[in-house]
């Protein structure tokens, strides 16, 4: 879509980008992290096309718009399995996008 | 000319005037006085043009930025100097916004302007006895018939909240006054009622080392001390000071009379509050002196700090940076201050403001801020608090092991658990061992299970987590011969199909070779728990790789546990055997349960009777039960009753126990008060059929007494 197209997606969007993860890092410990920030609908784990094998990132997507905006406001920044977690707003995840 | 045509604008003018006036106070390299002074006199020569936006911007920062109470005073000070008819108009202006406040509800801006008030007597803007006057309006709530104590209490509290800044005027001014204002006070003050609220909001049930006082109780301490300091205080920075002789000329105006708007049932005053203390000036023999407890400076210092946190609480490097950098802060410990003020928001009674996640964050930029001082103070107060865990509020027990773990989880998992050992040698359930085993726990859901068993001294190993792996009674592993399971072939069929992906119907088919076992009374089973055994039991076990296969499995065989779904116990018989494969995994439980009340295939009652059922005894101590039943409320609230039945049951089995104040009933009865805190604006609503089906005088005194204390949070 366009660029203004895509900037309305994200000002409503309320699934965030989650980078910079180990590769061990598992679903379990997205849940507890991010669920500190709000209710949690469903985590996507980013998977390489070739070994289906995490890598390094994944889409949290929040009930609300205010869980997200918590996310980036308290975790964005923070440490999981010792790495810094850089989060982002995400248009929403689409399948096929692992 | 050196305005451009955007400034000339009317528009662009009003803007840049509500810039200045917010920003006033901010840092800066000429000195306040200067920079307020010069505001005063570009404020004077817009006023023509801009009057009403300009008074309407003042008005609304004294509420928004107390911390600038006194700059906000002193220009309106000036301003009143150079032009009665504008103070005038603003004071008018402030007594609407303050009635407003009132009827809206809005009690803390309301206060903040009553102490506004005060400082404008100290500028020459308002008379001494005109504010008198409000006082005593104010304080004459407590005289009023059949109102909650929280409304006396808080309009008591307004008055006293003032006294820092104008208690030194009145003193000289009206000392006559002051005297019987404060007698009516204490008099009142004597005959208030405490002891519900007070003992239901203590972070901890003793006064040793420190008291947990009663806010009030401890605020008229500390005017006390105050008072007999003839009013001299070393907090508040007073511009005016500075401006005597160009005040002194003004001439001042009445406050109108105000009456505060009469009680009306569904007015819900603050809450009653105990002081959180964890420090004293020993425990900081470096440094400045820590204020004492019944200082004014402690309060003044503490309120301050609580401000820069509400105001910070979206933005936790602001927050951090803001805290740090306190004005004279070299004159006070500014960090053990900080973290007290941290640690009283975090274990706040009923709920903390903010999310616990916020003060975790807030507390890491802390740290990093200041990676020579705060880590130590912070390793000092986790000290403290776990030497003070056996009295402890076991809400705030919970929420130090949540927070703890977090909190270690930034920075390696590194703590000398060594220091801690004395908690192996207590029983299980005291406060120490279970902290260690909850914070063991959720350091584990953050990380994985052989870091947490590595993080931690071998002696430690009795209260590490359990590895969270799935159990599977059907599986053919194990050392009993699979005969001894007649439903172990139904369970190997089943495995089989599933994992050619079969539909649910077809599930269903495989499982129809299981009968019902029979009920203890020869009634029909309205629910066959074998089938359900086998189902779920197979089904969790092919999905255990993670997450998200366990929930698409369920999501993909949704019509299958809607159709072995027939009845209350079914539902049980369904938890029950989730329980019996992810029994190590208590995170897991806590997500898949909220899933499973979601998609209907649970109902709220049920996971409240499966909660406290028999079979779940041996859970019943354990914090993610509690995490369930929270979640479960939440989703009905008005499941609550039901709950506290069941309560209300095993109590009157433990009563007829020995020694009834054991840890059990400790932390049972304080996740009974869990419950009523954590959803006090529901359980409010219910408070009349509470009363009257439930907590009734025949009730145990133990159990009756926890609904009471939560019911003077707004008596």
């Amino acid at each position: 879509g366009s660029r203004e197209e895509q900037e309305d997606l994200l000002s409503e969007s309320t699934t965030l980008y989650v980078g910079n993860l180990s590769f061990y890092t598992r679903e379990e410990q997205i849940y507890e992290l991010f669920g500190k920030c709000g209710q949690i609908v469903r985590v996507i784990m980013g998977l390489d096309r070739r070994s289906k094998t995490p890598c390094g990132f994944c889409f949290v997507e929040y009930l609300s718009r205010e869980d997200g905006l918590n996310a980036m406001r308290y975790v964005n920044g923070t440490r999981l399995d010792d790495r810094i977690v850089r989060t982002d707003w995400d248009t929403g995840f689409i399948e096929g996008r692992q | 000319r050196r305005r451009n045509d955007f400034e000339e604008s009317e528009e662009g003018l009003e803007l840049r005037l509500e810039s200045l006036i917010i920003r006033i106070g901010e840092k800066s390299t000429s000195s306040i006085e200067t920079n307020i002074e010069g505001l005063a006199k570009v404020l004077t020569a817009d006023l023509d043009n801009s009057k009403t936006k300009i008074i309407n911007i003042i008005c609304e920062c004294v509420a928004k930025y107390p911390e600038k109470t006194c700059i906000y005073s002193t220009l309106i000070g000036l301003l009143n100097a150079k032009n009665y008819n504008f103070g005038g108009e603003i004071v008018e202006l402030l007594v609407r916004h303050f009635k407003d406040y009132l009827k809206a509800l809005d009690f803390e801006s309301a206060r903040l302007l009553v102490r506004f008030f005060g400082d404008l007597v100290n500028c020459r803007v308002i008379s001494s006895a005109s504010l008198m006057n409000l006082f005593e309006n104010l304080v004459e709530v407590s005289m009023e018939d059949n109102i909650p104590q929280s409304r006396s209490d808080y309009f008591v509290f307004c008055v006293l909240s003032a006294l820092p800044w104008v208690g030194k005027e009145l003193y000289e001014k009206k000392e006559q006054d002051l005297e019987q204002l404060l007698n009516t006070i204490d008099n009142y003050l004597n005959k208030r009622n405490k002891t519900h609220h007070h003992t239901a909001l203590r972070v901890w049930y003793s006064d040793t080392p420190h008291p947990q006082e009663e806010y009030l109780d401890c605020f008229w301490a500390q005017i006390s001390k105050l008072r007999s300091d003839k009013w001299v205080e070393r907090h508040i920075y007073r511009p005016y000071l500075a401006f005597d002789s160009v005040l002194c000329e003004a001439l001042q105006h009445n406050l109108p009379q105000v009456q505060p708007p009469p009680h009306e049932a569904n007015y819900v005053y603050p809450y009653p509050k105990v002081v959180f203390r964890l420090f004293d000036y020993t425990d900081c023999p470096e440094g400045p002196v820590l204020p004492g407890a019944h200082s004014i400076e402690r309060y003044l210092i503490e309120e301050h700090l609580h401000w820069i946190i509400n105001q910070n609480n979206t933005d936790r490097k602001d927050c951090a940076m803001k805290l740090l950098t306190f004005p004279n802060k070299h004159k006070i410990p500014l960090e053990y201050m900080i973290i007290e003020v941290m640690f009283s928001q975090m274990f706040d009674l009923p709920k903390s403001k903010y999310l616990d996640v916020f003060y975790g964050s807030t507390l890491l930029e802390l740290c990093k801020l200041q990676p020579s001082s705060l880590p130590q103070v912070l390793a000092q107060a986790v000290e403290l608090l776990f030497e003070r865990l056996d009295t402890m509020n076991c809400m705030c027990v919970d929420r130090f092991a949540v927070w703890f773990a977090y909190h270690l989880s930034n920075f390696q998992f590194r703590w000398s658990w060594d220091d801690w050992s004395t908690a192996l040698t207590l029983d299980p359930l005291h406060p120490k061992p279970k902290f260690i085993r909850e914070t063991l726990l959720r350091c584990l859901r953050l990380s994985f299970h052989e870091q947490v068993v590595k993080i931690i001294p071998d002696s430690f190993h009795e209260l590490a987590p359990e590895d969270p792996i799935p159990h599977n009674k059907y599986s053919l592993e194990g050392d009993k011969p699979p005969e001894s399971v007649p439903t172990a072939e139904v369970a190997a069929a089943l495995v089989n199909k599933i994992k050619e992906k079969c539909t649910p119907e077809e599930a269903l088919e495989v499982l129809k070779e299981l009968t019902a076992p029979l009920m203890e009374t020869d009634d029909e089973p309205n629910h066959n728990s074998l089938q359900i055994e086998v189902f779920v039991t197979v089904l969790l076990n092919l999905a255990s790789k993670s997450f998200t296969h366990c929930f698409s499995a369920i999501a993909k065989y949704h019509s299958a546990f809607m159709a072995l779904k027939t009845s209350e116990e079914a539902q049980i018989s369904i938890l029950s055997t989730i329980f019996e494969v992810w029994r190590k995994h208590q995170q897991l439980l806590v997500i898949l349960i909220s899933k499973l009340l979601k998609s209907e295939v649970i109902e709220c009652s049920s996971v409240a009777n499966w909660l406290f059922s028999k079979e779940n005894s041996s859970e019943f101590m354990k914090s993610y039960i509690w995490e369930i039943l929270n979640q479960t409320i939440q989703k009905s609230i008005r499941s609550v009753e039901s709950l506290e039945k069941e309560l209300e049951e095993s109590k009157e089995k433990l009563r007829k126990g020995k020694s009834f104040k054991s840890h059990w009933f400790r932390w049972t009865i304080g996740r009974l008060q869990q419950v009523f805190f954590e959803h006090h604006n529901h359980v409010f609503k219910y408070l009349s059929t509470f009363e009257t089906l439930l907590f009734t005088a025949d009730l145990d005194q133990h159990i009756l007494l926890i609904f009471k204390q939560f019911c003077a949070l707004r008596n």
